[in-house]
């Protein structure tokens, strides 16, 4: 081989071996590399679902500013041994019943004893009893609590989640086209929440008002509104307790309800003042007439034919508690929270079947 | 050596030319200097180039790894660390406030819980703060809260909601530090009101805790999430740089041509002078070499050692673990205060639970549903913690039936969603104090491989430089 051959080749085996080089390295060392951090996902911000109070409009004849007077009666022995509802809530084992979770004196969560308690509570414990009378004793044992806002009351009526709802739920013409009542057991008066006394609608003029997604106040104001157009609504909150803490952070001045619920808010704040303006009755124009209206309270039960039977037997259990006293006992036990005695005895039932 | 190209050389040598035609006359100093000696400062001013231009590429690339893996140590893997920590603790926090509220009366232990999760995740704030740099640590924030409050629209008629009055989620890091030091406290707020109403038996307090917990899950995690992203964005950065391909194709072509000029040299040198070696280029050409395997052997081993065992894989593994399980804790306990409503705790709970199995599946080898547990727990044992995470979801799962009863069962439930969930939390933040010592054993190694390269590296081109312009000189005196 020549000189000039063997130049040739070591330049080419150089080049070569430099080539081989720079492809190793790019090959093997040069892919960056990320931190292999897991990537964080997005917090989906928690669902909450709107539930539908249910019918709003009031239905033409029906009047609101009367007690109800289509009571369904006790029913017969053997009428309540053939009921399938009563079989069907004891073969479960426990009576589902939708409460209050923030009406003080009607329905909240005791932190401390952790049990629901309140005369509405109460109420509903009666009617268990009656349900399970062999286990009067350990009553709570027998009944699956289902805190409810306003606003999810009627739907979980209607879904059946519950077989009935004791959460300051006043009888309406709109909601008796939705689900059914029992006979009342309380009569309460809707009036404001604020920091001075309200004496009348005039003195709603400028001030912020909050109520609860709902409830009969909320489509009172929203009547009252069409004549008195100064009374502002500035929020509507899913539960009431919550338009307490805007009225404590000030950021509402009014909250308005019945005065069941609302004397609950005022132990729970000792600055604000209740009343002493209570609604007067309002028709769909918003027309006010004298008097003040009061609501009636009722055990929202399913609306369907076959529940007719349970709605009489609770209304059995109500006038029982009427007439021996329990129910001034349960009441005289709450009173110093929330409920009136003599304002919020119920009237006699007025019983008259109706083919529905 | 008579250079062919030299004219005057050629007449004189030449026997039948007397005279050559004249050429223009060329002025200029390096027309002046011998056509030998010329290749030969060619050669000078080329290998010193070379060796320059490598060994600047060398100490460059060699700096600005350090500068990167220096970068990952005290400030990217810190800054993850800080933002993992606020999110882990504000959803520890709000476990802790739902628990307490559940038990009834709050113990010194809940209390110094949420009190040390809340300091953790301020000072996380302001760590996070120094190291992005951002001054939103102490903002004007009720001049915040009024325009986050007119952004949102919170006036006449809102529509219902739970969700107080806030902004949406922050999408940069600065607004999420803005977020985070002026909601922390505000929520703390109204836990301390939920906390007072509480003790008096008003239902109140749960609707504080309520607010409190809305204003957690719809701004302030959010915006420890924002944070979070933006540290692992920088960490991925950084540890992009510190791995990065660019510098070694540099080095590789730099080093490569730099070698091509010495043998090119070395190799006229000797077809110029008749010397088949120049023994100082031949060091030069060695001392390059050397350098050359150094800092490419120590960039190879750095980049090695970021990669080795995950990174920072395993701890963020286990971070993720530990929020997805505290805002399952969390929306367990909610569901069990509210015992349904419009918030939908439950579906949240159960979305989180399908993400801690999948993730303790693919990362902690869960057993699946009916199997035995692998073994007693043992912290920090991946099997244990996916037994452990089992454990937790059951009870979790448990606490939102609706069937359970309300009552002291309510305790109860509360209790062993606590229990389960805080026998997780141990046995992950073990595993994590490990992952973390390991991550920063592979960042301390791949520093120390990369220790002392830019001076050595320095200095072994500088020696080359030297050598080659030593041999060089040798030539250039020959010729004198």
């Amino acid at each position: 081989m020549t000189g000039a051959g063997r130049r040739a080749r070591l330049w080419r085996g150089a080049l070569g071996a430099l080539c081989a080089l720079a492809l190793i390295v790019v090959v093997s060392g040069c892919a960056t590399v990320g931190s292999g951090a897991a990537p964080v996902g997005a917090w989906a911000p928690l669902a909450t679902a709107t539930p539908d109070p249910g019918t709003t409009a009031t239905p033409p004849g029906c009047d609101d500013s009367k007690p109800p007077i289509d009571d369904v009666p006790p029913p017969t022995s053997r009428q309540l041994a053939a009921d399938p509802v009563l079989a069907r809530i004891r073969k479960y084992g426990k009576l589902r019943v939708g409460v209050s979770r923030d009406a003080l004196g009607f329905g909240s969560w005791n932190v401390l004893n952790h049990r629901f308690e309140g005369f509405d509570v109460d109420v509903a414990r009666q009617i268990a009893r009656a349900v399970f009378p062999a286990s009067a004793a350990h009553i709570d044992d027998r009944i699956e609590y289902h805190p409810l806002s306003f606003a999810e009351r009627v739907g979980a009526i209607q879904r059946g989640s519950v077989d009935l709802v004791a959460s300051t739920m006043t009888i309406t013409c709109a909601r008796r086209t939705d689900v059914s009542f029992s006979a009342p057991y309380y009569v309460a008066y809707p009036t404001f929440l604020a920091r001075r006394q309200i004496h009348s609608l005039d003195d709603l003029r400028g001030q912020t008002i909050c109520v609860a997604t709902g409830s009969t106040t909320a489509a009172k104001l929203a009547r009252l509104r069409l004549t008195h157009p100064f009374i502002p609504i500035t929020q509507v909150r899913e539960e009431l307790s919550d338009c307490l803490v805007d009225f404590q952070d000030l950021k509402v001045d009014v909250v308005a309800a019945n005065d069941a619920t609302l004397g609950g808010m005022r132990i729970e704040d000792a600055t604000a003042r209740l009343g002493p303006y209570e609604f007067p009755p309002v028709d769909d124009q918003g027309r006010t007439a004298a008097g003040v209206q009061p609501e009636w309270y009722g055990l929202g039960l399913n609306k369907d034919r076959a529940d007719l039977t349970f709605r009489g037997f609770v209304n059995g259990v109500l006038e029982r508690m009427r007439t021996d006293g329990t129910w001034l006992g349960l009441c005289r036990e709450w009173s110093s929270y929330a409920t009136s005695c003599v304002a919020g005895a119920p009237p006699p039932p007025s019983y008259l079947r109706r083919s529905r | 050596m008579p250079s062919p190209a030299e004219p005057e050389i050629a007449v004189r040598r030449g026997p039948i030319h007397v005279a050559a035609p004249r050429r223009p006359r060329r002025y200029g100093l390096w027309n002046g200097i011998p056509a030998d000696i010329r290749r030969l400062w060619t050669c000078v001013v080329a290998t010193i180039c070379g060796l320059a231009f490598a060994g600047t590429a060398v100490v460059s690339a060699a700096h600005l790894r350090m500068d990167a893996v220096d970068g990952i140590a005290r400030e990217t893997a810190p800054l993850l660390g800080s933002a993992w920590d606020i999110d882990a603790s504000l959803s520890a926090a709000d476990a802790v406030a739902a628990s307490a509220f559940l038990s009834g009366s709050e113990t010194p232990a809940q209390r110094a819980g949420f009190d040390a999760d809340i300091r953790r995740a301020q000072s996380g704030t302001i760590t996070a703060a120094r190291a992005t740099g951002s001054g939103a640590v102490s903002p004007e924030c009720a001049q915040w809260r009024a325009d986050s409050a007119a952004a949102a629209g919170s006036s006449t008629d809102a529509p219902p909601t739970n969700a107080p009055p806030t902004d949406a989620p922050p999408t940069d890091a600065g607004a999420a530090l803005t977020t985070l030091s002026c909601q922390i406290p505000v929520y703390v707020g109204l836990i301390d009101e939920a906390r007072a109403n509480n003790r008096q038996r008003f239902p109140v307090g749960a609707a504080y805790l309520r607010r409190a917990s809305s204003l957690m899950q719809s701004a302030i995690l959010p915006a420890a999430t924002t944070l979070t992203r933006t540290a692992e964005l920088r960490q991925d950065t950084a540890y992009r740089r510190a791995t990065r391909g660019g510098e070694i194709v540099l080095i590789a072509v730099g080093g490569a041509g730099a070698i091509v000029i010495l043998l090119v040299v070395q190799l006229a040198l000797a077809r110029w002078t008749r010397r088949r070696l120049n023994p100082f280029l031949l060091a030069g050409t060695l001392l390059t070499a050397a350098a050359l395997a150094w800092t490419l052997t120590a960039f190879a081993g750095e980049r090695a050692s970021l990669v080795r065992a995950g990174g920072y894989g395993p701890a963020a593994q286990l971070d993720l673990l530990r929020i997805r399980a505290f805002r399952a804790e969390s929306d367990a306990l909610h569901w069990r205060i509210a015992q349904g409503g419009t918030v939908s705790y439950d579906r949240d709970f159960l979305a989180r639970r399908d993400e801690i199995e999948a993730q303790a599946a693919a990362e902690f080898s869960i057993p699946s549903s009916g199997e035995p547990s692998a073994g007693a727990p043992t912290a920090g044992n991946p099997s244990s913690i996916a037994a452990l995470a089992r454990d937790a979801l059951s009870a979790g799962t448990t606490a939102i039936d609706p069937r359970s009863p309300a009552g002291a069962d309510t305790a109860r439930n509360a209790a062993r969603v606590e229990a389960s969930f805080a026998a997780l939390e141990t046995a992950v933040l073990d595993a994590r104090a490990r992952a973390l010592t390991t991550f920063q054993s592979t960042v301390a190694d791949a520093r120390r491989r990369l220790a002392g390269l830019a001076v050595g590296s320095a200095v072994l081109f500088a020696l080359a430089i030297a050598s080659c312009g030593e041999g060089l000189r040798r030539r250039l005196a020959d010729y004198r």
